[in-house]
This record gives C-alpha cells, sequence and structure tokens, in this order.
C-alpha cells in the first residue's frame, strides 16, 4: 500500500515537473542604466545630419531656450551668418517641432549701437536665477561685449542693454595681460555660456581660443544693473580653468596631439541623482589639421571663488570620431527625457546637426 | 494543539511509532539514496549559493521571514537545516511555485530586470540503517527561464549587483540527516552546479595581405564540470517548547575559463611564410555567482497556538572577488613580436564588500484548529528580515548598485487530515506574499568625469509563492 501510495505521489511529481518546461530566451536585456552625456555621442541622422539650415547661410552656436516644466517644445537660438561673411552676423530663432523634420531659421535679430556688426553666442539663464525678470538672453556683440535681452512667448526679443553692454569687453579680459602672450594683437573673446550656482553666476569664455576663464557676478549685482538701480555690475574673474592643451587630438591612426585651440564653450550646471552639483563642459578643441568635440568636468565648490576649481577633461570623444564634416559650438539639454546634443556641423553647408547618446 | 507542538510531539515520540510499516519495500529505495548521499559527501570539493538568499525555498518559510532554521521539518529544510529532514520521520513530497518580481530603480528609471520564478519541489525519505534513525532529502528549485544565468560583465559596466543574475539559478541539493540522541540532529549534504571550462583551437595558415585568404581549420572543446558545495546543519530540541539550530553553508563561486588558441603560419598564399608557427593564446576567466558561507544560529520557540522563531545568519560577504572577466593574452610570432603591443591583464580592486548580519523573525498563529471534524487547521503566518547591503561606497570605476532590504512577508497553511484512504496522513495548502523594500540609497563617484556618474538606487521586489506538502 505504501509502494502504491510513493508510486502515486512520484507520478503526480513527475508530470508535474514534466508540464513545466522553459519559457526562457537568450535575449539580451536592455541597458537602461543612465549615464553621464559627457561622451558616446553620434549623429541622430548621418544622411540628413543637419536639423536646421538655410540655404546660403552659416549656422552655428546653438543654444536652447528654457521652457517651462512639462513643454517639449524645442526652440533654438544661434548664429547667422552669410557664407564667406563671418565677420557680420545675427541671431536666429528656430523651432523644432520634430527631430526627424529638418527646418529653416524662422526669425532674425540683427546687431544695432554697440553691437556693433555681430551678435553671437547667445546663452540662456532660466527664470529661477534672474528673480522674477523671467528667463535671460545674454549674447555677445562684434567685439565680445556681453549684452541681456527678453523674449516674450512669441519669440520677440526685447533688449535690456541697448545703450551699453552689460560686462565691457575690458572687463572680460581683466587688466592683466593675456597669458597667453599674444603680444599687441586683440585678443580674441570666445563664445559665453552663463551658469548660476546658488547666489552667483558664472559667465565661462574662451580667450584666445586657448584657455578658459570665468567672470563671477552676483544675481542681486545683475539684477539691480537690468533694473538700473546700479550702473556696472561688479565682477571676477578666474584663472585659467583650462586649457586646449589639456585635450589631445586623435591625429591619424595612433597619433595623438595636444590641442592648439579650444573654441564654441558652453557649460551646463547638472543636479546629480544625489543631489550634488556638476558642471559639465563642451567645446571644440582642434589643431591646424583636425577638429573635435569634446567634454569636462568638475564638482564646483571648494572655494566660493570657486579659485582653483579646474575642470578635468574627458578622454573620449564627445562626438564619434569618424563624423563626417567639421563640428562646432556643442550645447547639450535633454529633450523628451533623453540627452540631445546640437552642434554645428560643416559639411557641403553649415548647419545646425542633432546627436544622441549611444 | 498548534503545528509546531505536533512537530514537537512528533520529534519526541519518533522513536515509539511504526516509522516504516512496509519497511521491506522501502529500505532498498533508501539505502542507494543514503550511500549516494555519503559518496557525494566524500567527493565535495567546494560550496554553496543561490536565489534562495534572496527570496526564500517553499512557502511556510518566506512566509515566516526565512526564519526557519530551528522550524524545518520537511523538504525545505534541504536548504535551511538539513539536520530538520529527521525530525518527522514521515514520507514528504512538497510540491509549489514561487515567483519574484523586481521593481527597482537607478536614478529614478525604471530597470529591466528578470524574474525570478519556478517550480519548488522536494522529498524527504525517511528510514532506519543499523538501528539510526535517517532521512534523506532531496531540494529543488527549477527556474522556468534560464536553469543558470551566466552574466559577466566588464568591470566598469554598472549593474544591480544583488539581482542582476544572483537570482538567476537552480538549487538542487540533496542531503542526509541522522538522529544523533534524543532530539538531537545533525544533517548535511551537497548542492549541484556545473561551471563550464572551453577552447576554441584554430589551426592553418592567415594570409598577411589579405585576410579573407586565410585557410584555417577550428576545434572546439568544452566540458561543462560539475560543481558541489556542501552544507551542515545541527538541531537540537532542547524540550518540547524550545529548539536551537546552528547551520553552515560553504562558500560558492562560478568559473569560468574559455581559451582561444591560434596556432598558424602568416602568409599570403603561394609565398614564403613571413611567421612561421606562430601561435596565440588568449584565456579568459570571469567569476560569476558568488554566495559567502553563511552561518546561521536559528531558535524556535512554541508556546500554545502560537511559534516564535528567530534566525540570525552571519554572511562572508569581504570575500567576495571582482566580479568581472580577467584576459590573459601571450603572442609568439617571431621576431615580428616586437611591433605589436599586447594590453597587459590588469588586476582589479577588492571590492571590498561587507560582511552582514542578518536578523529574521517569523510568528505562525494557530488561528483555526481542529474544525471541520478535526479534518481542518488553519495557521497564519509573518516574518521580517532585515538584509543590510554588503556593497561599499562605489567612488571608482565600479557602480555595483544595491541597498538595503526590508523584507515583510506573510502567509497561512491550510492542513487537512483524513481527506481519504489515500491521503489519510495530512495536506498542507501554503501560500505566501513578500515584498523587499529598498529604501533610497545614494553613490557618489570621486570624478566628475566618471562615464555613470552619481546614481541612487531604491525599489522593491514583490514575491508570491504557493506550496503542497504531502505526508505520506
Amino acid at each position: 500500500m505504501a509502494t502504491l501510495r510513493v508510486g502515486r505521489a512520484w507520478l503526480l511529481l513527475s508530470g508535474l515537473l514534466w508540464g513545466c518546461g522553459t519559457l526562457g530566451d537568450a535575449s539580451e536585456l536592455p541597458d537602461t542604466w543612465p549615464r553621464t552625456p559627457l561622451r558616446g555621442f553620434a549623429l541622430r541622422d548621418t544622411e540628413t545630419p543637419l536639423l536646421i539650415s538655410q540655404s546660403g547661410s552659416v549656422l552655428d552656436q546653438p543654444t536652447m531656450q528654457p521652457q517651462p516644466e512639462g513643454n517639449n517644445r524645442l526652440v533654438v537660438w544661434g548664429r547667422r551668418s552669410e557664407r564667406g561673411q563671418s565677420a557680420r552676423s545675427s541671431l536666429f530663432r528656430s523651432e523644432v517641432t520634430d527631430l526627424a523634420t529638418p527646418t529653416t531659421p524662422q526669425s532674425e535679430v540683427i546687431p544695432t549701437g554697440w553691437e556693433g556688426t555681430a551678435l553671437r553666442a547667445p546663452t540662456w539663464l532660466a527664470a529661477e536665477s534672474t528673480d522674477g525678470l523671467g528667463p535671460l538672453l545674454l549674447y555677445q556683440g562684434e567685439d565680445g561685449s556681453v549684452g541681456v535681452a527678453s523674449v516674450d512667448d512669441t519669440g520677440s526679443l526685447q533688449r535690456l542693454t541697448p545703450t551699453a553692454p552689460l560686462l565691457n569687453r575690458r572687463v572680460l579680459l581683466g587688466p592683466e595681460p593675456s597669458p597667453t602672450g599674444m603680444g599687441d594683437k586683440p585678443s580674441e573673446l570666445g563664445r559665453i555660456s552663463i551658469v548660476a550656482l546658488g547666489e552667483q553666476l558664472r559667465l565661462y569664455y574662451t580667450v584666445d581660443a586657448t584657455y578658459l576663464r570665468f567672470a563671477q557676478l552676483s544675481k542681486a549685482g545683475l539684477q539691480a544693473r537690468l533694473r538700473g538701480e546700479a550702473a556696472e555690475v561688479p565682477v571676477a574673474l578666474s584663472e585659467p580653468v583650462l586649457w586646449a592643451s589639456d585635450f589631445e587630438i586623435l591625429s591619424g591612426r595612433s597619433d595623438r596631439k595636444p590641442a592648439q585651440r579650444l573654441d564654441g564653450v558652453m557649460v551646463r550646471a547638472v543636479l546629480t541623482p544625489t543631489g550634488r552639483q556638476r558642471l559639465d563642459l563642451y567645446a571644440a578643441a582642434a589643431i591646424p589639421t583636425k577638429s573635435m568635440l569634446v567634454a569636462a568636468s568638475l564638482y564646483p565648490g571648494s572655494s566660493p571663488s570657486g579659485a582653483g576649481e579646474r575642470f578635468l577633461p574627458v578622454e573620449a570623444p564627445l562626438l564619434a570620431a569618424n563624423t563626417e564634416g567639421e563640428p562646432s559650438s556643442p550645447t547639450l539639454t535633454i529633450y523628451q527625457g533623453q540627452p540631445l546634443l546640437l552642434l554645428g556641423l560643416r559639411q557641403v553647408s553649415t548647419g545646425i546637426a542633432a546627436a544622441v547618446m549611444k | 494543539m498548534t503545528k509546531a507542538t505536533q512537530s514537537s510531539s512528533q520529534a519526541a515520540s519518533f522513536a515509539k511509532r511504526p516509522r516504516l510499516k512496509a519497511g521491506g519495500q522501502k529500505k532498498p529505495a533508501l539505502l542507494p539514496s543514503i550511500l549516494c548521499g555519503l559518496g557525494l559527501l566524500a567527493t565535495t570539493t567546494s560550496a554553496r549559493a543561490n536565489p534562495l538568499d534572496a527570496f526564500g525555498l517553499g512557502a511556510r518559510a518566506p512566509a515566516l521571514g526565512s526564519a526557519y532554521a530551528a522550524v524545518a521539518d520537511d523538504s525545505a529544510a534541504g536548504y535551511y537545516n538539513p539536520a530538520g529532514l529527521a525530525r518527522s520521520g514521515e514520507l514528504h513530497i512538497d510540491l509549489g511555485y514561487q515567483a519574484a518580481r523586481p521593481a527597482l530603480s537607478v536614478s529614478g528609471q525604471r530597470q529591466q530586470l528578470l524574474d525570478t520564478r519556478g517550480l519548488t519541489a522536494g522529498i524527504v525519505l525517511p528510514g532506519r540503517v543499523l538501528g539510526v534513525q535517517m532521512a534523506f532529502g532531496l531540494s529543488l528549485f527549477l527556474p522556468d527561464q534560464h536553469i543558470t544565468r551566466i552574466h559577466v560583465l566588464s568591470h566598469d559596466l554598472p549593474r544591480l549587483h544583488m539581482y542582476d543574475n544572483r537570482t538567476q539559478r537552480f538549487f538542487l541539493a540533496a542531503n542526509l540527516a541522522v538522529r544523533l540522541w534524543r532530539g538531537l540532529y545533525v544533517g548535511g549534504g551537497l548542492s549541484f552546479l556545473s561551471r563550464s571550462s572551453g577552447t576554441v583551437q584554430l589551426k592553418g595558415q592567415i594570409g598577411l595581405t589579405d585576410p579573407a585568404g586565410s585557410t584555417l581549420t577550428s576545434a572546439v572543446a568544452v566540458d561543462l564540470l560539475a560543481v558541489r558545495y556542501p552544507q551542515v546543519g545541527l538541531l537540537w530540541e532542547v524540550t518540547r517548547q524550545l529548539s536551537l539550530a546552528l547551520v553552515y553553508r560553504h562558500r560558492f563561486l562560478l568559473q569560468l575559463e574559455q581559451g582561444f588558441n591560434i596556432d598558424a603560419d602568416v602568409a599570403d598564399p603561394g609565398r614564403e611564410p613571413v611567421v612561421t608557427g606562430g601561435k596565440l593564446r588568449e584565456l579568459a576567466r570571469s567569476v560569476d555567482l558568488f554566495q559567502p558561507w553563511q552561518l546561521v544560529l536559528g531558535t524556535a520557540v512554541r508556546l500554545p497556538s502560537v511559534q516564535v522563531s528567530f534566525d540570525l545568519t552571519y554572511s562572508r560577504f569581504s570575500e567576495q572577488p571582482a566580479p568581472a572577466a580577467t584576459f590573459t593574452l601571450d603572442l609568439d610570432i617571431g621576431q615580428l613580436g616586437d611591433l605589436v603591443k599586447l594590453p597587459k591583464s590588469v588586476p582589479y580592486p577588492d571590492p571590498g564588500f561587507h560582511d552582514l548580519l542578518i536578523p529574521a523573525v517569523g510568528v505562525e498563529w494557530r488561528a483555526i484548529d481542529g474544525a471541520a471534524g478535526d479534518r481542518l487547521a488553519l495557521d497564519l503566518r509573518a516574518g521580517y528580515r532585515y538584509e543590510a547591503s554588503p556593497v561599499p561606497e562605489q567612488l571608482g570605476e565600479s557602480s555595483f548598485g544595491d541597498a538595503d532590504k526590508h523584507i515583510v512577508s506573510c502567509g497561512f497553511g491550510l492542513t487537512l487530515s483524513r481527506l481519504s484512504r489515500s491521503f489519510a496522513k495530512p495536506l498542507s495548502l501554503d501560500g505566501f506574499a513578500a515584498v523587499t523594500m529598498l529604501p533610497l540609497r545614494r553613490f557618489d563617484k570621486s570624478d566628475p568625469r566618471s562615464p555613470v556618474g552619481d546614481f541612487t538606487v531604491n525599489g522593491t521586489v514583490w514575491q508570491a509563492g504557493g506550496q503542497l506538502r504531502w505526508r505520506l
């Protein structure tokens, strides 16, 4: 009897085991772990890389207008110049409805007054940092001096510094001679990029395409100047915080050479998932025969003035090295939850291209 | 009478009962099993681990928070305490199904992790050999999806270390338990897994200027080698109300070796070889599915209608090696060797995991006793287990995500007695549900350029299961 019971039980057990089977396969689970957007980008569409372009024009230095939370509009501002006339430029605005649909500039702002013959390097200061003044657009005039404007919902721009720049070129260059030793040749002020760190604002820019520094000003000082309560904004200049030669450019198959130029800088303040602030820098580094996009990063806050806060260069290229054309002036934003890199790309024509992390 | 008391009285009266009325028929089945078990014990090489550490085995034990070392008397004893196999003196057949679904997020982004689900089965065969009361037990967890999932990642690739593939493997254990003295039991056995060691061998000629002109013949040799690791347990019924347990589970580490050898001349077809008898040897050694050795101290107190159990587990996680693959390259191409620079094999840093002390407590309450003509009883169960994370701060290259774990569980056990002539002994239906909660943990990186950057880990793991337990 006991044997019968055991046999019956075994039969039942083996039947269930047999029926269980396997449902597995060998497919690999997707890696969805978030990564820092400092490397590993590739053009979103290699066949039609330009997202914004215009026949006969050179478009570069893109920057994204800050949008209210939940708003997925992608409004791009940038620099436009006629082909072969880079000394004369304006700002353009273009709203991108779909990354798969190339578009053209939809409006333009031309220089006037102290701005000279060129407008360039638009960079946005988000509304949270302006104490009721709304998002502000900072830009450079012909000589690199910095002006400020506000933009309404329709895209119409109103200058807040119409008669004199917010920061004069002389202020940005400082009293000391340039450490690059360029002699009598006027120093070149590169693309500006502004970030807010607590109550301070840092305006990063390159000098002579050789090194990066920042001008630090207070939010209160900026507001006082824009409200007409002060004639000038107190500014503290930093030492060089990054050199072009900190980056190496792959020349040929394995030969690496220090970069000679660093330009088109954009700096972005990031709040990491653990609540720390980090500054990510994007730029174009170049030797005479080759240009590539690079990135660097730092944790700010080691000193109130930011002295000694040097960016650490990322060894890997920001954009895939086999990208066709000459990339420049990168800008990073988070679009629809994913990092999106916009850049100037010179191929047959020069326009704004989009790249995503691969 | 509570279930716990029943168990105690069963243990106390073990020697008096006509244990195997049909002993002449059962002994032949038992003896080979015992001999087989003893033989396996004698050939032990190394040791234990699995998804059961994370989710438990069966339905009663997980409901009690896996505080089961001093309670086990069914086939789950094969995992929790092999000594418990000899306790009840009854033939057990257990069959069930359990599943766990992780819902874990990294920096707020839900991660795609595999469920762990599969069949649980086990058998306990009691018997007597040379007058000694013994029992042989087999315990099995057979996953639906992967018998074993080997997932060796590069050292710098981020992963949820405790849920990536630790929970994706089968568990098979064979144990033997002996009653040493009245109320004192000892048991031990082996768990099994397979590891692989393989080589790809290429021989022939490699085209110098035209790789497509290479003529190579290939051979593949892969061995699936058995890995066995032991566990031993001691159970002492101090009184009818108090049991003490001590369990040791040995360390387990799955090592995989994959070799790639080329023996070839380097030449273009019809030309003199540039290299004669060139050799390339590549060997990849991977480490996966590490489980630490564990020492469990358990106790169970039986009060009228209530049983309280408590386990404290010491887990030696500090022996965790870097979970990654290392490569060794050796190239012999004569004088041309100076032109080729091979990357050196860099040893990985000690991951610095922490040892753990894991407390677990379980309560079982006989809610209904002797209903339906003394045929039905209902136990309600609850448990809690706290497992700190063994993973240290991840300041450098590696990114092993993990967090502390609070496991809260509940369950029931419905016992039906005298169902029919075939099922005169009780038939139990057990069910459980549990949730593992991982509170938010922050990981900072010392280098702002880190590809992974600062990250957080949090989430829950949902578990449920059911099991039928026959006593025959």
